[in-house]
């Protein structure tokens, strides 16, 4: 089973835009290798509409994930 | 006096008779209320009869920071200022950040109420425990920076801190704030109209004395975690702000675009927080004793030629200037002059923001009156004859800043768009109600109830009308990470879609509007990471007195209660706690598409509030949860 998870914002720090996902069965699944800050607040699309993090997901399905209060560790070396 | 963090004295200033005295409670008072909103609302239920004009004298105005104020807690730069609101008619209380509180308290005095009405323009002078009326006349219809940089130099002191109200407060404008620091708003609500209705022109605070704090032990620990990670926590703020809000909420069709009729606005990019940041943005600024900086402050020179950037637009280049000393736009400004109007000029909503500034009036309920006009344009509900040729159009951003100038100074039609959406829509007459948006009279926050639907239930129950403040964010608690770990200090919740409104959902709803009441009582930065213990324990450490995390939430659950009692006392009931009908039915395109906030689902959530709170069926507190939160006996002698 095929997931394809899209990260936008400051979450592309921690992921590539585009990922596929092979074994997951809600959305949290998909997502817990992503170690997503824990001050971040996330709006959860699949397939464009409005999900959840218990979301049970099908083959083909898009995860769309959208920060919305943007993490605050700088994922990558900066001054 | 054995409450560490209070003085034990609160300042009573009757500007008619030119008297002040000091009352002092008993320590009960200062344990159970702390300050801030519990404060106002009891005083307002205590010294305010029912039904009186809020632009009457009679009307107290409250300047009520709490016991963590002069404690030098990071997080605790910010006051209270409550009233009557001559906006809604139910409480106002307006929490404001900056030094002026800190200030204050160090002057010897744990609040300040002004009664009365002074016959010319004055100020008040206070100075470790020194009170003097002085006269005003000099200062009225001047900018707030002038009136700051003023009265420092007939003071001659340059470390005085002040309180004023600008020219829309002293033309009593309904949504009019109250500045301090020159750019730092008590923004909702129209306490500035009653500063103004009450010839007060300013308060200026001076203080050299720390309140006492019992136990630094337990204080100074609190502080160490803060400084250990705020970089990571509150991140967000240090890096960007809430400016990000325009590009978020863009991103997922929840940006109030059209008076909340549209979900998102194809100009977002071009009034961007980014964009701000890479233009006009020249620094960030703090209150006192926060190391976190996350305001805008802007700047622009009419010659500046600005770097080439593809979103940046504007009419007004050359044409206009930014002033550092204003501050900028946050969040709500560029989403209440930006999306909600269709305006995609940040040079033009960077100086309306600075306007608010200048003469003290609420972003938020400004712009959302600007839409309401902008929609009764385009409905046909406004004709040139009624407003002096002053017709509005979506986009039109010459228009906002006419309209921010006429509403100021109350000119023309702005005299009428003074009154707010409201009492304008019931002006206009006809069908023009059913184009506000609004609850009690407040107009909405720019955050998208269908996208966060306890916050929606926020939005009916506030006791000063909508209000995204002492609300929950559902989006939030979509995942596991600190905000559901907060909680968990008294209950565990898991991850909740945003569009629930389940019972889980408002116990969790329950918890953080207690604990964001708690944040408005101790007047602390709502921004902050704290947990509930670190807050607890803060307290425990200044007062001497043990707080535990439950005690800490029923600070906040008594300043609701406290306020529920004067709301009702004023005519409010449970028909008043509703959702205008537009923000509840679902948009059509975008993320959103559907996605609807249910009657059904909404009633049930809001009444389960009601019982989690203790309150009867009609939202009104019972006396056996009057008693278990410790009010009965203040309320009774507060009735006396």
């Amino acid at each position: 089973m095929s997931i394809t998870l899209r990260v936008g914002g400051s979450l592309k720090r921690l992921a590539k835009p585009i990922t596929f996902i092979d074994n997951a069965r809600t959305v949290g699944e998909a997502v817990a290798h992503l170690d997503l800050p824990e001050e971040m607040g996330l709006v959860i699309l699949v397939n464009g509409k409005l999900a959840h993090w218990d979301t049970p997901l099908s083959d083909g399905d898009e995860i769309q994930l959208t920060p919305v209060i943007s993490g605050g560790r700088r994922i990558k070396e900066s001054a | 006096m054995t409450v560490g963090g209070a003085w034990g004295k609160l300042l009573h200033v009757d500007l008619e008779t030119g008297k002040h005295w000091t009352e002092q409670p008993d320590d009960e008072l200062y344990l159970k209320l702390v300050g801030g909103r519990g404060l106002i609302a009891y005083l307002l239920l205590r010294d305010l009869p029912k039904g009186v004009d809020p632009l009457a004298p009679e009307n107290p105005l409250i300047f009520a920071p709490g016991l963590l104020q002069g404690s030098n807690l990071p997080g605790s730069g910010r006051h209270a200022v409550g009233a009557k609101s001559p906006l809604t008619g139910a409480i106002a209380s307006s929490e404001v950040g900056g030094w002026w509180g800190h200030e204050f308290k160090r002057a010897g005095f744990d609040a300040l109420i002004v009664h009365g009405r002074a016959a010319e323009p004055v100020y008040l002078w206070i100075r470790d425990g020194q009170v003097e009326i002085r006269p005003a006349a000099h200062l009225w219809g001047r900018d707030t920076a002038e009136v700051e940089q003023r009265i420092r130099a007939e003071l001659d002191d340059a470390r005085v801190r002040v309180a004023q109200c600008g020219v829309a407060g002293e033309n009593q404008v309904l949504f009019a704030s109250i500045m301090h620091d020159i750019n730092r708003a008590a923004g909702r609500g129209g306490l500035g109209a009653v500063m103004g209705g009450k010839n007060l022109k300013a308060v200026a605070v001076r203080g050299t004395k720390s309140p006492p704090v019992a136990n630094r032990r337990l204080v100074t620990p609190v502080a160490k975690w803060l400084g250990e990670n705020y970089k990571t926590k509150a991140g967000w703020a240090v890096r960007i702000g809430t400016v990000q809000g325009v590009l978020n909420w863009g991103a997922v069709g929840a940006l109030p675009t059209r008076n909340f009729r549209d979900p998102m606005f194809e100009g977002r990019e071009r009034i961007s927080g980014q964009l701000m940041h890479e233009t006009i943005l020249v620094q960030r600024d703090t209150c006192q004793a926060c190391p976190i900086y996350c305001k805008q402050v802007v700047e622009y020179k009419k010659e500046q030629e600005l770097p080439p950037n593809p979103y940046l637009r504007s009419d007004f280049f050359h044409k206009i200037s930014l002033d550092r000393a204003y501050g900028g736009p946050e969040y709500e400004t560029l989403a209440s002059f930006g999306s909600l109007l269709r305006v995609d000029d940040l040079l033009a909503v960077a100086k309306a923001n600075e306007y608010c500034a200048r003469w003290g009036m609420d972003t938020i309920s400004l712009g959302m009156t600007i839409a309401f006009v902008m929609e009764c344009v385009e409905r046909g509900l406004l004709s040139e004859e009624q407003t002096g040729g002053f017709l509005p159009k979506w986009g039109d951003a010459q228009a906002l800043l006419e309209a921010v100038e006429l509403i100021a100074h109350r000119r023309g039609f702005g005299d009428k768009m003074a009154l707010g959406s409201k009492r304008l829509a019931e002006w206009i007459g006809g069908d023009a109600r059913q184009y506000t948006v609004e609850v009690k009279g407040q107009e909405l926050p720019m955050h998208e109830p269908r996208l966060k639907q306890a916050l929606a239930i926020g939005y009916a129950t506030a006791p000063i009308g909508a209000d995204h403040m002492v609300n929950l964010h559902d989006t939030s608690y979509t995942k596991p990470g600190d905000s559901l770990e907060r909680v968990a200090e008294v209950q565990e919740i898991p991850p909740l879609p945003v569009d629930d409104l389940g019972p889980q959902k408002m116990e969790l709803f329950y918890h953080e509007v207690n604990w964001r009441h708690a944040q408005d009582c101790t007047v602390t930065c709502h921004f902050y990471p704290y947990r509930y213990s670190h807050l607890a324990q803060a307290l425990s450490g200044v007062t001497g007195h043990e707080y535990s995390v439950q005690d800490l939430l029923a600070v906040g659950e008594r300043a609701q209660t406290l306020s529920r009692l004067f709301n009702l006392r004023e005519g409010f009931t449970q028909e008043d706690d509703r959702l205008p009908r537009r923000v509840m039915k679902a948009f059509e395109e975008g993320p959103l598409a559907g996605v609807e906030i249910s009657e059904d689902a909404f009633y049930a959530a809001r009444n389960y509030w009601y019982k989690l709170m203790g309150w009867t069926e009609e939202g009104v507190p019972t006396p056996e949860r009057l008693q278990s939160l410790g009010l009965t006996e203040i309320l009774k002698e507060a009735m006396e």
